[in-house]
């Protein structure tokens, strides 16, 4: 996962092959640290934190189904986690443990667990494993969340990982940042920044505080070698993770707006006010536009609740608000348009699903994703329920055929519309288990917005070759 | 009187031949055989050479001399040794080293080859009047500037300066003239009586051999060269095998005289007795130096500089190209000639492109430059007309014409040029080589040195013949076939005679081009259109529709996929739509109204994917880079708007045939209407048709799309990126680029406090910033 911060930054995922745990004493007292250091009493508080957490530390070994490159196979990757409960909770990335068909844990005491998959929230990047113990009544050294409200810049913080798959680290730095807002990935949360060393296998694992406390999930880094990484905010980690723990999901209900603030340093845009967010966009037929929303209004309280969107970093608070919204009936929204003040009732749905299904089509040699609105938002301009071509295999019938993998969207094969994976599924195996065929399909795709053919040769068996 | 003989080397089997070989140029031969050996006459016929080949079908009938030839043979090499010793005195070569002159080559490449590598070219030579010192040789037209210095060798090797003299106006000689003539001094006794052709004549002439010249007797009777020559029905060339040389009768008499390029003496076409010398016309190069001068003033009273500034290219698009010095600058230096006293007419072909991008044109006239401007571009010769403003031409072409002498006889060729900064006009003169049947059987005269187009073919009065220009294809140009600008000397350059011109440049109207005029940016991007996006049929889709459709329809009118284009999307509004052309529609071919052939559409390789818009959305399409520039929308676009076409379909499994008059396609991406907000550092353009249908925008939709953000600019600060859609300012709809201007002018110049708040809209999403200005 990449993503942009402003102009010069690129934070990228760190997630990498693993190391060997070490022994050490799994006593977990809570010891309060003093407010001034001196130089020997932060070497000592350091060393206290770090005793507290790194029997909680785990290594994470997903072996994970991989459609990206046209065909379904196997990727082994790896990555960080923090055992929370004695029961053997596991806190890490999304992006370590998603589509994993077999978890791996390897923990301090150099035990090696396999996990199950709790489950997954991409939008704030956590997941939640459950250790699978020899015997069920095994407890397990655990490390508690802090507040992350009280995280402040300056102070000391630790991050422990397996960087590298190298065995488990521990690097130090101080917070940078308490509230930093990253453009494309503070969809519902923050982050906390640090210059504590983040490196690729870092993903999961904890930012803790000179108390041993867990303060953040260190998710991002920065590719330019700069000493910055991002980690998940223990307040969004803790709400994730009881949801997770009760639902196997984040449930989260959806508007259909987008925001903007009243003041935005990026687009060097400023407008009046200082109180309200700005509606930047309401999507066609979502719950905002039939409540009769426009863009341009300014939400000045949902609900009640007065909502302030001055500055980019409001805007996850007021995102979050409207994504714990009922969806079973209206809420208020107070707003003012062009001055007027109005008042306009909101029905939120479920956001569902935010990514498609994948499916590999082997003979094809292509793999396929449903469009989703929130993944795919390009794609889902042009077709709102439809299947499209994540990757092709080269070589391959698909490549052979013209197909790129970037995003053609199938809109018929054989004739036949297909609105669903399962339209898509079930014509491959309609098609492939007709033998006295022509070993060819006709696809009719758009590419760019615009139709076209493309007829798929499937007389090769590549997988043979 | 001396003689060298030997024999010829085997290749040469057929003649008798007598070689000398002056020390200093070539190698002395040995002979193979005492001096003695009988020599061998026979016509042409035997001749090894395969240049004969053709020439010797018509001369079956001198194998059977061969067959009765040993009795005659002694006879007949007697005679052709007399025949020999006749004429060699008389026969000279000349050598002649070339230069450049003031920076400049001569055309020719052989010549050019000559200055780099610093030897001379050879030629024949015939002492016609030893008094005078006169040697007689073939024309090679050159102009005598770049002549450094002429040597001739008589037949025993003597050497002697010479200098070019003069040429013939009615053969094609010239004559170079030396004080030095070290060979016999009596002139050739010519023969002047009646003579009867044809039979009875015999060639002795110089033919370059393998190691120098040969002296070759060539017999006469009824396989002999001139006899042949005189069957002929049509005027061809002689070959390289050609010599020039001496003509004599049975009974040894001189009657005249070859040159090479030779044609038929049937009719008298030409001077060739040797009493007709005297009466020949000749012009010395001295007097043709002196009236140069008052000729070229006189000339360039009507003829004028034209002058073009071309419109500059905008970013991403083609460069213009250009020859010559002036190749990378805009502007161009044309010549032309006053047809009236306000109309100039300059004889070059320029592609249409280029005439689109005319933004400027002036005429030097009366040594001031004037406007003037395009009036059009004929369009069956490579030559476009210009008008003046107001100011008129001191003269005009002059209206009495002369016709097209006979072949072999000089004209004078004027032709002005861009050259070293400025203008030079070169004077020569040139001849008629001979005719050629060429493209639509018209015949046109060759001439011995290329004409570059732009010369103006007079006789030495100054009455014009004729103007080189570039003959334009336009049935080829249409179907794609026609070659681009063409080089200067190319063959496509024909001299097209006054009387033809005549009409055209009186009443220009109807001999020009409509397709042909300068434009703005705008109207150059704009296409002919059908309505339609196509891919290709290849064999795998005509199979894979005719399945869908059942039966063989598709694979049998594509050809299993080598022609076909499939409709995969009809604009609205378009006359595909209105024609009832609809997605799956495979077109197969358009014929012109009025033409027999129609023309099939094959798009080409590599055209596979690429679209009629050049549009791509920011960051979506994954195809290649739209290029506007399909197979079917060039070809349409040649043909041009108001073009009356049928085109020829199938639709499911029939096929059908639809009329359609073409017409221009709206404005789109490319030729749409655009302003560069410089305050801003946004350029937009109209939400055309084509992003529309690429966006799948209601029409409705109001908005102008950005096309480009400068780095850095207030734009670029907003985050406005190409591609994005600018839907509102200040809460209004923008309805279009000329509603944008207006409004953010305002703004700019201080209304709303010089604060816009613009909407943006992009797949679906909206975004509003505030740009404020000072």
């Amino acid at each position: 996962m990449n993503c942009r911060l402003g102009m010069a930054l690129t934070a990228t995922v760190l997630c990498l092959a693993g190391c060997t745990p070490q022994t050490t004493d799994t006593d977990a007292a809570r010891i309060d640290a003093p407010s001034q250091y001196t130089g020997a009493d932060i070497q000592a508080m350091i060393e206290r934190a770090k005793e507290k957490v790194f029997p909680t530390l785990v290594y994470v070994k997903p072996i994970r189904e991989d459609y990206s490159e046209g065909k379904k196979q196997r990727v082994v990757v790896s990555g960080s986690g923090v055992i929370i409960s004695p029961d053997g909770y596991v806190v890490t990335n999304n992006h370590v443990a998603e589509k994993a068909v077999e978890i791996r844990c390897v923990l301090f005491d150099n035990t090696m667990l396999k996990a199950d998959l709790i489950g997954t929230d991409k939008d704030t990047d956590l997941a939640l494993l459950k250790l699978k113990p020899e015997t069920p009544e095994t407890t397990f050294p655990y490390a508690t969340l802090a507040d992350s409200d009280h995280v402040v810049e300056g102070r000391f913080v630790m991050a422990l990982g397996s960087p590298w798959g190298l065995k488990r680290s521990i690097s130090l730095g101080i917070v940078s940042s308490a509230e930093r807002f990253l453009d494309e990935d503070s969809e519902y949360s923050l982050w906390i920044q640090s210059d504590a060393a983040l490196n690729p296998g870092n993903s999961g694992g904890p930012l803790i505080n000179t108390d041993g406390e867990v303060i953040g999930i260190n998710t991002l880094g920065s590719m330019y070698g700069g000493d910055m990484g991002f980690s998940v905010p223990s307040n969004t980690v803790r709400y994730v993770i009881d949801e997770l723990k009760a639902h196997g999901e984040v449930k989260r209900s959806w508007t259909g707006l987008r925001l903007q603030p009243l003041r935005d340093f990026d687009s060097d845009s400023f407008f009046e006010g200082e109180r309200g967010v700005l509606v930047a966009s309401v999507d066609p037929g979502s719950p905002a536009e039939k409540a009769g929303l426009a863009v341009g209004d300014l939400i000045l309280s949902v609900n009640g609740d007065a909502v302030d969107g001055l500055y980019s970093e409001n805007l996850p608070r007021i995102r979050t608000l409207l994504g714990r919204l009922p969806t079973d009936r209206s809420v208020d929204f107070a707003i003012e348009r062009a001055g007027t003040p109005m008042t306009l009732a909101l029905t939120a749905s479920q956001k569902g699903l935010v990514e498609g299904e994948d499916l590999e089509l082997k003979r094809w040699n292509m793999t396929v994703k449903s469009i989703n609105e929130h993944a795919d938002p390009q794609l889902y301009y042009y077709v709102k329920q439809g299947v499209y071509v994540q990757g092709v295999s080269y070589p391959g019938n698909a490549a052979m055929a013209g197909f790129s993998g970037s995003g053609e969207i199938i809109l018929k094969v054989d004739g036949k519309e297909i609105k669903t994976l399962d339209d898509i599924r079930k014509i491959y195996d309609e098609i492939m288990a007709d033998t006295h065929r022509k070993k060819r399909v006709g696809f009719e795709i758009m590419r760019g917005g615009m139709p076209s053919m493309l007829v798929l040769d499937y007389a090769r068996d590549y997988d043979k070759e | 009187m001396n003689r060298w003989i030997t024999t010829t080397v085997a290749l040469l089997l057929a003649l008798a031949a007598f070689a000398w070989a002056p020390p200093r140029v070539w190698a002395q031969a040995e002979t193979a055989a005492p001096a003695d050996k009988p020599i061998k006459a026979v016509g042409a016929a035997d001749r090894a050479s395969p240049a004969d080949a053709d020439r010797n079908k018509g001369a079956e009938e001198v194998d059977e001399d061969e067959e009765n030839g040993e009795d005659e043979c002694e006879d007949d090499r007697e005679f052709m040794q007399e025949l020999a010793d006749l004429a060699s005195p008389y026969l000279v070569t000349v050598a002649t080293l070339w230069k450049e002159d003031k920076g400049e080559y001569p055309g020719d490449y052989e010549i050019r080859r000559s200055i780099d590598l610093k030897m001379s070219t050879q030629a024949m030579g015939l002492a016609i009047d030893p008094a005078k010192g006169w040697i007689l040789s073939e024309d090679n037209n050159h102009e005598t500037r770049f002549v450094e210095s002429v040597r001739g060798i008589t037949s025993e090797g003597k050497e002697f300066p010479l200098r070019p003299y003069g040429f013939y106006r009615d053969l094609p000689a010239v004559v170079y003239q030396t004080e030095a003539w070290p060979g016999v001094r009596e002139p050739l006794d010519w023969f002047d009586g009646d003579i009867a052709l044809p039979g009875g004549l015999h060639h002795v002439g110089l033919v370059r051999a393998r190691l120098g010249w040969d002296i070759v007797v060539a017999l006469g009777g009824a396989g002999g060269p001139m006899a042949r020559s005189t069957d002929r029905k049509t005027d061809d060339e002689w070959t390289a095998e050609a010599a020039l040389g001496l003509i004599f009768d049975d009974e040894a008499r001189p009657l005249g005289f070859t040159v090479p390029p030779l044609a038929s003496l049937v009719g008298n076409r030409f001077p060739w007795r040797g009493g007709d010398l005297a009466k020949a016309s000749l012009i010395t190069f001295d007097d043709f130096a002196n009236a140069k001068a008052e000729r070229l003033s006189r000339f360039g009273k009507f003829t004028h500089e034209v002058k073009i500034v071309y419109r500059q290219p905008e970013e991403g698009e083609d460069n213009l190209e250009f020859e010559g010095e002036d190749r990378t600058s805009l502007t161009q230096y044309y010549y032309g000639f006053a047809v009236s006293p306000r109309r100039v007419v300059v004889p070059v072909r320029l592609d249409k492109i280029y005439i689109q991008r005319f933004k400027r044109i002036t005429v030097r006239m009366n040594d001031q430059e004037v406007p003037a401007k395009f009036l059009g571009a004929f369009l069956n010769f490579g030559c476009f007309m210009v008008e003046t403003d107001g100011a008129e031409s001191p003269a005009v072409l002059p209206s009495e014409w002369a016709q097209v002498p006979d072949i072999q006889r000089a004209v004078m060729t004027y032709l002005p040029e861009r050259k070293f900064g400025g203008r030079r006009d070169t004077l020569w003169y040139n001849r008629i080589s001979g005719y050629k049947r060429e493209y639509k059987d018209e015949q046109w005269p060759g001439y011995t040195n290329p004409l570059p187009r732009g010369t103006l073919v007079m006789d030495f009065d100054g009455r014009p013949i004729g103007l080189a220009m570039i003959e334009r294809r336009p049935e080829e140009e249409k179907k794609g076939n026609a070659r681009r600008i063409s080089r200067d000397r190319d063959e496509s350059v024909k001299i097209y005679r006054m009387a033809k011109l005549a009409d055209a440049f009186a009443s220009p109207e109807a001999h020009f081009d409509p397709n042909l005029r300068p434009t703005d940016e705008r109207e150059e991007k704009r296409l002919v259109w059908l309505g339609v996006e196509t891919q290709p049929v290849t064999p795998e889709l005509a199979e894979m529709l005719d399945e869908m459709a059942g039966g063989d329809s598709v694979q049998k009118l594509t050809r299993r996929g080598e022609v076909g284009l499939r409709v995969t999307h009809v604009y609205t509004g378009s006359p595909a739509e209105k024609a009832g052309i609809r997605p799956g529609t495979v077109l197969l071919e358009i014929r012109e109204q009025g033409k027999n052939d129609p023309i099939e559409l094959k798009p080409l390789e590599g055209s596979y994917g690429y679209r009629f818009s050049r549009f791509r959305s920011y960051g979506g399409s994954s195809d290649s880079d739209g290029n506007r520039s399909n197979y079917l929308t060039k070809l349409l676009t040649r043909l041009g708007p108001g073009t009356k076409v049928a085109i020829a379909y199938l639709d499911g499994t029939e096929k059908k045939s639809q009329d359609f008059i073409l017409e221009w396609a709206p404005y789109d991406y490319s030729s749409a209407a655009k302003f560069k907000d410089e305050k801003s550092g946004l350029t937009v353009k109209d939400l055309t048709y084509d992003i529309r249908a690429i966006l799948h925008l209601d029409a409705s939709q109001p908005g102008v799309i950005c096309a480009k953000v400068e780095p850095g600019e207030k734009a670029a600060v907003a985050q406005i990126h190409p591609s994005v859609i600018l839907t509102e300012i200040n809460g209004r709809p923008i309805a279009n680029v000329e509603d944008y201007q207006k409004r953010m002018e305002e703004i700019q110049g201080g209304a709303n406090g010089g604060v816009a708040d613009i909407r943006l809209l992009w797949m679906g999403k909206n975004r509003m910033v505030r740009i404020t200005f000072p």
